[in-house]
């Protein structure tokens, strides 16, 4: 009980890998693809991503003290649990590498640095390791102290648009095809309840705390609608231009210039939440790294870092070939494990609610 | 050895340390300082002569003083390409172009007769120029604007953004940054509206000037005029309004040294020639021979998929911002034949009240406002002193509403005329058909062939209600 997190740490998790690579370069991708429609690809696959929740919920109940592991191996054998451990296993070090890749091109524009790249892996990987060597519960319990001013810092970017013209885009000026085509496209920056379902025996559920959870997880998706529609209400056309949504909310707000920097608000809240999506999504990469080797988890940490490095330095250093990644092949990795995953675990509640019949019978 | 490799694998954060040292270490042992490579450009200019470009930059150089002076230089480069003059520039400066903090971004008149957007999008997406900077056109060349800018700021603490600001607020009344630019360029008649200011030189001694004489041996030459303004300039030689004199070496360059530090710009004021590798030489290189003052009329430039179609006088301007609400504070100038003397009267749009309505008439598009407008008389012929008191002057006679009226559809339909005639529609009339009717608005377009021609059709039904104030 003692290492378990609340139902509300495990809301603001939720709510975190809500904001996860959504807040900064999707808007402008997307508004490229299918301009200001973008916002009812978001909203369907909100509703997709929002499906997992009482799923989550229902394994939890369903399968109260068992492991996400064990609960895999009864129904998909240990070799299919092993393998949907390494399909996580590159999940989320790719979810950590794209959260990385566009806060880092975000930052070195702000910096105005080239070799940023440097600093920010030095920050970012011992606050990364930290959080796996010292748990889970020490992790959300840090998320919980600065979630209020994650969200304050939020709802202020989104606020100050208003102080700058803004106008309603234009909508339905793409084809409904365009618009389903682009929820496969942007699937991998979508379904991250993955975690959820990794961490489910970590949650010290408690039933009568079920709404909260869900008001987390709705109010993270009502931020992030919230943010399409008044970036696209004040750039418009122009839209797939700014690559940085939540800071250029606030960068163009031309009264409000005059004050002085008041874009830092704009890089702290991308700051803070960048830092913990990676510690979550690093979390993430450990867990299943244990369950697919039974080591310790400081060679998960290691191979995690190693893997990070060399992806990023050889492979994914350039940026446009990681934001490439994620509308070419990763969107498959995303379905399966983001919706696909999900399903299964709900027949997995089936099954299990079957066989409780068959033996009261 | 074993030993020593097991104690590695007990404790393996050092193979990350490791990792971190082969990947990033040397690479940044060989980058030098940030501030050594990166100039700051606070401006940015683009001329175009014939097939050359040459980007100007407005650079700021921090230096250690004692009382606050902030040192501006106008560094630039010439090319056959906005991306060879940059690079020039660069070459130039010594350092690479930062332009992430440049607030403004002028191009000379020349370079709009093609679509501009093409080289800005270089600029905008490759060279981070950001798109809150402040885009301006100039009738002779953007880098005699920047020049005469430094001079501005020395003399009476101007800058130059701030006086696009003030047209931008009270007579464009439309923001006109480069975001600005690109909304219009994007909108469905592809049309924007930019600033003009243009450089006026003192008594045509800016002509005499251009014959002053300059010989460069080497890449770069360096003039330093007045105060804190220098000029270095890289590239190959360009005609313009500046000339050099022969030129040797492996790039030919030249230079023009704006009024700057309050106008005392000799001719001989080409100060010590930085000729690089070449060892150059350079004298004479300001051609200026007098002051050039920043020349502010109020105008701007439309612009139609990039293009320069014309430039717009004030009373255009205006016309074109009788539909939009926060255009307020314009003066209406009429006069009222009397048999004595024929008597001026100026009043003010104080305030305003616009409701809109479109439609589709027998498949035509109507365009149906009512402009409620609350006048206040300034001035009469002359006399503007104690009209407040009397207010018997407040009232507006009918006659004069007349005027008015008349005053005001003239101005509007001329605004419309200019308009229709680029085929351009800086008003927004095309999105206010999109957004009330959309079907029928697509459906006449595929009739009349585009959105460039909406505008011929449109049938606008103004109406005027004027209230004294």
């Amino acid at each position: 009980m003692k290492d378990k997190i609340s139902m509300r740490q495990a809301g603001i998790i939720a709510l975190l890998i809500i904001f996860s690579n959504k807040i900064l370069l999707l808007p402008a991708l997307m508004h490229e693809y299918i301009k200001a429609d973008a916002i009812f690809a978001i909203i369907m696959l909100f509703a997709i991503e929002f499906l997992a929740v009482p799923i989550f919920l229902k394994l939890r109940r369903t399968f109260p003290q068992e492991k996400l592991y064990d609960i895999l191996k009864r129904y998909i054998t240990v070799f299919g649990a092993k393998l949907l451990y390494l399909a996580s296993m590159v999940f989320m070090i790719f979810k950590a590498l794209l959260v990385f890749s566009i806060v880092y091109v975000y930052l070195k524009e702000q910096i105005y640095q080239n070799e940023f790249v440097w600093i920010a892996l030095i920050s970012f990987i011992p606050i990364m390791n930290h959080a796996v060597m010292s748990g889970l519960k020490p992790t959300a319990r840090t998320m919980e102290l600065f979630f209020g001013v994650l969200i304050a810092g939020f709802v202020f970017c989104l606020v100050i648009s208003f102080f700058t013209p803004i106008s309603t885009p234009y909508f339905f000026v793409s084809s409904a095809k365009d618009i389903f085509a682009s929820i496969y496209k942007y699937a991998f920056t979508f379904g991250d309840s993955l975690f959820l379902f990794l961490i489910i025996d970590k949650i010290d559920y408690k039933p009568k705390e079920e709404k909260k959870f869900y008001f987390y997880v709705f109010f993270g998706m009502i931020l992030v609608v919230a943010l399409f529609f008044l970036f696209y209400c004040k750039y418009q056309l122009t839209s797939f231009m700014h690559n940085n949504a939540l800071a250029d909310l606030l960068v163009f707000s031309v009264r409000f210039n005059a004050i002085g920097r008041l874009d830092i608000v704009a890089m702290l809240t991308i700051m803070l939440s960048s830092l913990f999506q990676m510690e979550i999504f690093c979390y993430g990469f450990c867990d299943s790294f244990i369950n697919v080797l039974p080591l310790d988890k400081k060679y998960a940490i290691v191979l995690f870092d190693i893997i990070f490095l060399i992806l990023y330095y050889i492979f994914i250093g350039k940026y446009e070939i990681m934001v490439k990644s994620t509308v070419t092949w990763l969107p498959v990795l995303g379905v399966i494990m983001g919706y696909v995953f999900p399903i299964a675990c709900f027949i997995f509640t089936f099954l299990k609610r079957r066989k409780k019949d068959e033996k009261s019978d | 050895m074993k030993n020593q490799i097991k104690r590695i694998f007990k404790n393996p954060m050092i193979l990350v340390f490791i990792a971190i040292l082969v990947f990033f270490t040397p690479q940044s042992l060989y980058s030098p300082g940030q501030n050594r490579e990166v100039g700051v450009v606070v401006g940015i200019g683009i001329d175009r002569q014939a097939d050359e470009f040459e980007v100007s930059l407005l650079t700021f150089i921090p230096t250690a003083q004692q009382s606050y002076e902030q040192m501006n230089s106008v560094i630039s480069g010439k090319g056959d390409t906005v991306a060879k003059a940059l690079y020039n520039a660069q070459i130039a400066m010594g350092r690479k172009v930062g332009l992430s903090h440049a607030k403004t971004t002028v191009v000379n008149q020349e370079l709009l007769q093609n679509d501009v957007a093409e080289y800005i999008d270089y600029l905008s997406r490759v060279a981070s120029l950001s798109e809150n900077t402040v885009f301006i056109c100039t009738d002779t060349s953007a880098k005699e604007l920047l020049q005469a800018s430094i001079s501005l700021e020395s003399t009476v603490g101007m800058q130059l953004e701030q006086i696009i600001g003030y047209n931008a607020k009270n007579l464009y009344v439309t923001d006109t940054s480069l975001e600005a630019f690109y909304k219009g360029y994007y909108s469905k008649a592809n049309s924007s509206l930019i600033g003009f200011i243009s450089v006026e030189c003192e008594d045509g001694a800016c002509e005499e000037g251009a014959s002053g004489a300059s010989q460069n041996i080497g890449p770069t030459q360096i003039n330093t005029a007045g105060t804190g303004a220098n000029d270095i300039s890289s590239g190959s030689s360009m005609t313009g309004s500046s000339r050099s004199g022969s030129n040797e070496g492996s790039s030919s360059t030249n230079s023009v040294s704006g009024g700057s530090g309050g106008g005392e710009n000799g001719g001989s004021s080409g100060g010590g020639g930085a000729g690089g590798s070449g060892g150059g030489s350079s004298s004479g290189g300001s051609s200026s021979g007098g002051e050039k003052k920043i020349l502010n009329e109020g105008k701007a430039v439309l612009l139609k998929n990039g293009k320069l179609m014309e430039t717009l006088s004030v009373d255009l301007l205006n016309g074109i911002n009788l539909l939009n609400i926060e255009s307020v504070n314009q003066i209406i100038t009429i006069k009222e034949d009397k048999e004595e003397k024929p008597l001026k009267y100026s009043y003010r749009i104080k305030n305003k009240r616009i409701s809109t309505v479109t439609n589709f008439e027998n498949g035509f598009p109507i365009y149906g406002a009512q402009l409620i407008l609350g006048l206040e008389l300034v001035e009469i012929d002359g006399n503007h002193e104690n009209l407040k008191v009397n207010t018997e002057f407040s009232d507006i006679k009918p006659q004069v509403q007349k005027k008015i009226d008349q005053n005001l559809k003239k101005q509007f339909t001329d605004a419309v005329e200019v308009l229709r005639k680029n085929k351009t529609d800086v008003i927004g009339i095309n999105e206010a058909f999109f957004k009330a009717h959309r079907k029928e608005y697509l459906h006449f377009l595929e009739e009349i062939g585009g959105a460039d021609n909406f505008l011929d059709y449109v049938n606008f039904k103004v109406n005027f209600v004027l209230e004294s104030d």
